[in-house]
């Protein structure tokens, strides 16, 4: 898969992690920064990586910083995407399979290296749901429509 | 129930930091959650809008993140707390609505951060995932922790949003 990847000074560290996991793993990864350990501004990544997912340039789009939060609220406010922040494995799953979320964001002040891999590696692997879930998920392009510009 | 004989921390009025009334909004994944909430804001003496009071096998949390975001941008709310299964459907579809910052919260360092560092108006958590101990504790936090003053942080996230939302 073709994912984005990006972070703030706070998230550095966890996402070099997660992407050498990543490339392991076989996935197409396209770092946008922060790409050393200095300060960065959290919107920088948040706004690159959302922009590359809702344009099609990435299947899918991780951000990390300190608690995920900057990076879910500037994502969330770009047409297309849902932004997910997670801590926990049940959260990282259910959040693919039920708003079918496009980028995955974590806190490196919040989960270790592992749990965060594992977080991963479940939101890639899991497949959407049906039944209810693709008519709230139209409710949210709703929503897109009455407010994005 | 009594929360706070339950472990909920006191919260005196005059230390809230946060502007009321504060929305609440479940459907009925994050129902039961909510009144735990809700026993605990007025334990506080809290002032809260329920935006779903009777109607607890609503299902489609968008709606519900619809007429809680309806109540922040009017300003008949100043804050909000939003419930569901793992509380990011629910955020999600707040965070389309311009004014709305959700932090979506597991303990309480997150809900401190979300406020001190991002000047978020809402938090949002999930039934499947958070007991009532750790909510309370997170919704505390979310009540007594106020912004930094000049905070960078807070500053980017409302001028980011003004190059993807419109204006209402």
């Amino acid at each position: 898969m073709k994912l984005a990847i990006g972070c703030d000074n706070n998230g550095y560290v966890l996402k070099e992690t997660l992407k050498r996991e990543l490339l392991d793993a076989g996935h197409e990864v396209i770092d946008v920064g922060a790409h050393v350990l200095e300060a960065h501004t959290i919107d920088e990544a948040p706004v690159k990586v959302a922009q590359m997912v809702a344009a099609g340039e990435a299947e899918r789009g991780i951000l990390i910083d300190a608690t995920g939060a900057a990076s879910a609220i500037i994502a969330n406010k770009v047409r297309g995407i849902r932004a997910a922040q997670v801590g926990d494995y049940y959260s990282a799953r259910m959040t693919k399979a039920h708003n079918d979320a496009n980028i995955l964001c974590l806190g490196a002040g919040v989960v270790g290296s592992t749990v965060a891999c594992a977080c991963v590696k479940v939101w890639l692997e899991t497949e959407v749901m049906g039944g209810n879930h693709p008519r709230r998920i139209e409710m949210i392009h709703q929503l897109e429509e009455k407010y994005a510009k | 129930m009594d929360v706070i004989k339950a472990g909920a921390p006191r919260l005196a009025k005059e230390d809230v930091k946060i502007g009321t009334p504060v929305v609440l909004a479940s459907d009925n994944a994050g129902w039961e959650l909510k009144h735990y909430v809700i026993q605990y804001l007025e334990a506080c003496g809290i002032e809260y809008i329920d935006c779903n009071p009777d109607e607890g096998m609503a299902k489609d949390y968008p709606d519900w993140s619809a007429k809680a975001a309806g109540h922040i941008m009017d300003g008949s709310a100043k804050s909000g707390i939003l419930i569901c299964g793992t509380g990011i459907g629910i955020g999600v579809a707040a965070m389309k609505c311009p004014g709305v910052y959700c932090a979506r919260c597991d303990d309480p360092m997150q809900a401190r951060y979300a406020r001190k560092v991002l000047d978020a108006n809402v938090i949002s958590f999930g039934q499947r995932v958070t007991g009532f101990g750790v909510a309370l504790e997170m919704v505390y936090e979310f009540l007594r922790t106020a912004a930094d003053e000049n905070c960078a942080e807070a500053k980017i996230i409302r001028e980011v949003e003004k190059k993807f939302l419109k204006e209402v």
